[in-house]
């Protein structure tokens, strides 16, 4: 068994001449659920078919399960459940068709499980699978991807197209499905609420570079909100590594910043501030200040 | 591997039908001959273009096999199963030969027993008749190969094009060196290399 059921290193890849990935390089240690960010076409999608060997990376070397994803044994594959983005099942066939082919080719399928996914989505057998709706094949997508009882699980954007009541409920499934002992998750979304309610380490891709790579704690506690009140008008001179970004009006600021430590608080004190207040970022607000044009002071786990 | 051969057939199911069904008719022209005393001109001249649609069908079997694979993304989910793309890739060339073996036996067979009404009633029959019966098989196989091969392709226009020069090239090697050990190489080595090129492919580009 492996510390790091994945492994990232130095992936590059190209398409028709252009740069999808950068350099991008990182583990998910066993039992972590990780939240991968990124606009669209910021390279999720692309680092996780190159995961699971779907896709051939430029450079770099990807690791699963501790395997080559280029060489992907039987075994390790069936280690993995992938519900992708899209949910890629056969659509000319059947439900129970579709089951009883996923079930011939798992190494272990858990009955068990399945029959009560299957009770709580209550997924029309007899039905095609391109008559389904979204939601349906979301959740039909997922339930074969846990009833094999997987050591590793990838989520690339499964609530895409869901509507708000079939994702809460999605998620509430996945949720409970990931909370089972020992299983690794790596999961992408648009939606940074569903990322913030289950994941613990966070990793934000921006033009095809892995800027933010840490748990979801230290990222808040590394970026700040400071609404500053200076004594007369705001300062043309104030110099501070790590602003992301910074908005002023007559007497007020509202600064964010990167990697916020007391030696920053100090710099900013000499200013005699009148009051300097914090204000509270969701992971949607840091994945938006992180994510804007100039983020160059964007938190590394090196910088701290 | 057993699921991945069942999936196969049951998917393909018509196409595997196809080289079956000439067969049948081959066998079937064969028998009326021999009861009603047809010509055995006729009946050769028959078989010979029922074999033309023989060989099509295999090659359409390959052609659809892949190209439905990659229309339906139906490798995306497999390949996240337990299961490798060479896996999948060799449950489809087992579905191939299996296909083969169902549509020439049956006719092999039938020479066997009516002789002169599939194949020209010579001397040493018997030895004919295996070196044409394997030239058959390796051609049949080849035209499957090369199915195989332009299926995985995009275009269609492709596809069709580049099976017409395979096939017309499969043909012409066995005009040329008609049936014997030296057809039989050069039909190994063809289904070698196609074979080759079509799983190689397959196992190495997106999916």
């Amino acid at each position: 068994m492996t510390d790091n059921p994945i492994v990232i290193e130095e992936l590059v890849k190209y398409y028709d001449g252009r740069c999808i990935l950068d350099g991008v390089s990182l583990r998910v240690p066993r039992g972590c659920i990780y939240g991968l960010l990124g606009r669209n076409g910021s390279g999720k999608t692309t680092v996780i078919r190159i995961l699971l060997g779907l896709e051939p990376p430029t450079r770099g070397r990807t690791l699963v399960l501790g395997e080559d994803s280029t060489r992907l044994s039987a075994n390790a594959h069936g280690r993995v459940g992938y519900v992708a983005e899209g949910h890629h099942l056969i659509q000319s066939y059947t439900v129970s068709r579709l089951i009883g082919l996923c079930k011939g080719l798992s190494l272990h399928w858990n009955d068990e499980f399945f029959g009560q996914l299957m009770e709580t989505f209550r997924l029309p057998m007899d039905r095609k699978v391109k008559d389904l709706s979204t939601g349906m094949r979301a959740q039909l997508n997922l339930a074969l991807a846990m009833a094999i009882d997987p050591e590793l699980v990838i989520l690339d954007d499964p609530t895409l197209g869901l509507d708000t009541v079939a994702r809460r409920q999605f998620l509430e499934l996945a949720i409970d499905v990931i909370q089972r002992q020992g299983r690794t998750i790596l999961f992408s979304s648009h939606i940074l609420a569903d990322v913030e309610r289950i994941a613990d380490r966070i990793g934000i891709l921006v033009a095809g570079q892995l800027v933010v790579d840490c748990s979801l704690d230290e990222l808040k506690s590394r970026v700040k909100k400071l609404r500053v009140i200076f004594p007369e008008r705001t300062p043309e001179d104030l110099y501070l590594t790590g602003i992301i970004n910074q908005q002023a009006m007559g007497r007020e600021m509202v600064l964010t910043v990167a990697n916020w430590n007391p030696q920053k608080q100090a710099i900013l004190q000499t200013f005699g501030l009148e009051s300097c207040t914090e204000m509270p970022m969701t992971l949607e607000d840091i994945f938006i200040e992180c994510t804007r044009p100039a983020s160059a002071a964007a938190p590394q786990e090196s910088e701290v | 591997m057993l699921t991945l051969i069942r999936r196969e057939i049951r998917d393909q199911l018509l196409y595997i039908a196809l080289p079956c069904f000439f067969s049948v008719v081959m066998i079937c022209i064969a028998a009326v001959s021999s009861w009603w005393g047809v010509p055995a001109p006729i009946s050769l001249a028959l078989t010979a273009n029922l074999m033309t649609g023989l060989f099509l069908g295999l090659c359409c079997l390959g052609t659809v096999q892949m190209h439905a694979d990659r229309a339906g993304r139906i490798s995306v989910l497999l390949s996240t199963l337990a299961v490798t793309r060479g896996q999948i890739f060799l449950a489809r060339v087992l579905v191939g030969v299996l296909t083969l073996l169902i549509a020439v036996i049956p006719l092999v067979i039938t020479a066997l027993v009516l002789p002169g009404q599939i194949i020209p009633r010579v001397s040493s029959y018997h030895h004919v008749l295996a070196a044409v019966s394997v030239t058959i098989s390796l051609a049949g196989f080849a035209c499957y190969s090369i199915g195989l091969l332009v299926g995985w392709r995009t275009s269609r226009a492709w596809m069709l094009i580049g099976s017409i020069l395979l096939l017309a090239l499969v043909a012409s090697l066995v005009w040329i060196k008609g049936f014997g050990v030296d057809a039989m190489a050069v039909l190994l080595l063809l289904i070698a290399a196609a074979l080759f090129r079509a799983g190689s492919q397959f196992v190495s580009t997106s999916l």
